[in-house]
């Protein structure tokens, strides 16, 4: 709850540039005015540098730049609670199915019994998401599910792929283990994307960086887990159908087992893990595609979604992204099928900027399935999927979004000229209609009905519903930042 | 006129009216000064001219950065559009620039509300306001030590 505040706060402030007052946040948030003041007061202290500033009578700013300097430290900046919760959930994944003694536990983290009876319902709650549970079986603690979201649940839980895009920052969230690791599952990484000519983008590239990684933890901790392959014989034709793949899998595994120094063989059953990685994966090179009957239903599945996104969002989507969205599909289909998951670092974000796009995908992914008779279909995945439909609607032609501004100074040939000529170079995707002397001004809103914006570097007296933007006649950085808000905001309401 | 020293000033029917001012002196007394010669030039009368500086001013500052000012005097009356190029050399302190720069330069644009975007001065003085958008030209306006410097730059 505490987290989750923050974040709001931190999620409106992203999204509302500019000042925004305390009582403007606290009734978007529900929350009362003191507890916004209080909680950015926290906020701010649990970073080096102020992430939100405040003027007197105007409000709270988030200063974008601090901001996405510390965001990975306040994703992964916890309560002593939520830390020592983590670090037993932690212990318990990576055990799985093992049991792990919970006198240890209590003997190394200095807690009491009680404390852990009350943590034990957090991390029962925390789990679900994966279909898992905790058992309690004597003195001994157990997470039971199936191996995939045992996987599942670690790359989240104890790598945090979910709050990066690089692997590089990932190197921070496994400070305890071991650097030896982080580089040879990097080195491994590296002869998969080499053999498959350079082509595993993110968030392939981190999903099956996490899994080596992991499988070299759990190989080493608990050798004698016995792991069984979930739909072996669908996993084993489809390696016979893809043997190129297949092999890639195999010499890793033989890599692992001799850097864990192992008899060889012993990980073999971790071949099919590793395939079922980099088969979901989307490779869009033709050298190395997928053989897999999926790739009808692929195509059913990706026109299916195109329609009903343009019909919620009334758009009418290019009939190109079908090429585009179809390769992401076959590739989430098999993801589906074979129970991966796919953590989607970038999902807050695009809930925030592109909201009616995710939406109308999320309940396009909500009826794709069903029709489709698909398992359902995660926010993670919508979130993909909701960015090949973001990336056409910002791509389609410019000049529908081009805003239209008419700048003003007082004789229409002065400092006019100045500010046309740098706003011309500084934003291209405005459109200047003309210049103007600011006594004129009733006449040119009276013969310029199309005007989006004024840029003016006289303040404007007349009762106008154009929006008017006071500048600098040097335009400062200022000046720039405060124009771009407006077009985006203009932009937003077009 | 007479009490205010200043280096050179040419009656002529030039775009260009330059002045170079090597004493100290106030906004205030600057805006008076170049209201005397205008009015002198044009043959008109002094406090409009000053009033209409003074106006342009309260609405917003015409200070536009490295020590550079654009003042405007913008009269009822025709009058044949010019440029006072005006070089301080003892800046004024009081008069501040967005950047925080004390102004030593002066662009002063007479220019009447009657007057025609097609009239050739006219399109002379935007031509040379656009060149302000370039920073580079901007410092080397703010360089020059003479009014008669920045004219050949103009």
């Amino acid at each position: 709850m505490v987290k989750d505040l923050n974040q709001s706060i931190i999620n409106y402030l992203k999204v509302n540039h500019g000042f925004n007052s305390s009582a403007k946040i606290s009734q978007e948030l529900h929350v009362s005015r003191k507890t916004i003041i209080r909680r950015i007061d926290q906020l701010n202290k649990n970073f080096p540098e102020k992430i939100i500033v405040s003027k007197r009578s105007q409000g709270f700013e988030l200063v974008y730049q601090n901001y996405l300097k510390y965001e990975h430290k306040n994703s992964t900046t916890l309560s002593q609670i939520n830390e020592r919760q983590e670090n037993i959930l932690t212990r318990l994944l990576i055990a799985s199915p093992k049991a792990v003694s919970i006198t240890d536990i209590i003997n190394s983290l200095y807690v009491s019994e009680a404390v852990i009876q009350s943590d034990e319902k957090m991390i029962t709650a925390k789990i679900k998401k994966w279909n898992l549970s905790l058992v309690r079986k004597q003195r001994f603690l157990s997470i039971k599910g199936t191996e995939k979201n045992i996987r599942n649940a670690i790359i989240e839980v104890v790598l945090h792929v979910n709050n990066t895009t690089e692997i590089s920052s990932l190197r921070n969230s496994i400070g305890k283990y071991d650097d030896k690791d982080f580089d040879f599952a990097l080195e491994q990484l590296k002869f998969a994307v080499k053999s498959l000519n350079n082509n595993l983008p993110y968030p392939y590239n981190i999903n099956f960086f996490t899994h080596i990684y992991i499988l070299l933890n759990r190989a080493r901790t608990y050798k004698s887990v016995n792991y069984s392959v979930e739909s072996k014989s669908s996993i084993k034709r489809k390696s016979r159908e893809n043997p190129e793949i297949f092999k890639i899998c195999q010499k890793i595994i033989q890599n692992i087992e001799s850097y864990l120094n192992v008899q060889p063989l012993s990980l073999e059953v971790e071949t099919y893990y590793l395939f079922e990685y980099l088969i979901s994966s989307r490779l869009s090179d033709k050298k190395c595609e997928i053989t897999s009957d999926d790739h009808k239903l692929a195509e059913q599945v990706s026109e299916k979604y195109i329609t009903l996104v343009s019909q919620f969002l009334k758009t009418n989507f290019s009939k190109y992204i079908l090429n585009d969205i179809k390769n992401h599909i076959f590739s989430m289909i098999i993801r589906l099928k074979m129970q991966v998951s796919l953590p989607n670092a970038l999902l807050n974000d695009i809930k925030l900027e592109y909201k009616p796009v995710f939406v109308a995908t999320k309940l396009a992914s909500e009826q794709v399935s069903h029709k489709f008779n698909l398992p359902t279909i995660s926010d993670n995945e919508t979130g993909f999927i909701c960015l090949y439909f973001v990336k056409y609607l910002e791509a389609q032609p410019e000049r529908n979004k081009r805003v239209r501004v008419y700048i003003i100074c007082t004789t229409g040939i002065g400092t006019s000229e100045i500010i046309s000529a740098k706003i011309r170079k500084l934003m291209p995707q405005l459109k200047v209609i003309g210049l103007g002397s600011s006594f004129e001004i009733e006449d040119i809103l009276k013969k310029y009905k199309n005007i989006d914006l004024i840029i003016s570097t006289v303040p404007i007296t007349i009762k106008t519903n154009v929006p008017v933007e006071l500048v600098s006649a040097f335009l400062t950085k200022e000046d720039e930042k405060n124009v771009r808000q407006a077009v985006l905001r203009i932009q937003k309401q077009q | 006129m007479s009490d205010k020293q200043f280096s050179e000033f040419k009656n002529n029917n030039d775009f260009f009216v330059k002045m170079n001012i090597h004493q100290k002196i106030g906004k205030k007394d600057l805006f008076s000064l170049i209201s005397q010669i205008v009015a002198f030039k044009k043959g008109m009368s002094q406090v409009e001219i000053l009033k209409s500086m003074q106006t342009r001013e309260k609405l917003k500052n015409t200070a536009f950065g490295h020590g550079i000012a654009f003042p405007h005097i913008i009269l009822e009356q025709e009058v044949i559009p010019s440029l006072i190029i005006c070089k301080l050399t003892p800046k004024i302190d009081e008069w501040k620039c967005p950047d925080n720069t004390a102004v030593n330069t002066c662009l002063v644009l007479v220019i009447s509300r009657k007057s025609k975007s097609n009239d050739q001065r006219i399109k002379r003085m935007t031509k040379i306001f656009r060149k302000f958008a370039n920073k580079k030209f901007v410092i080397r306006i703010s360089q020059c030590q003479t009014a008669q410097e920045i004219e050949k730059y103009l």
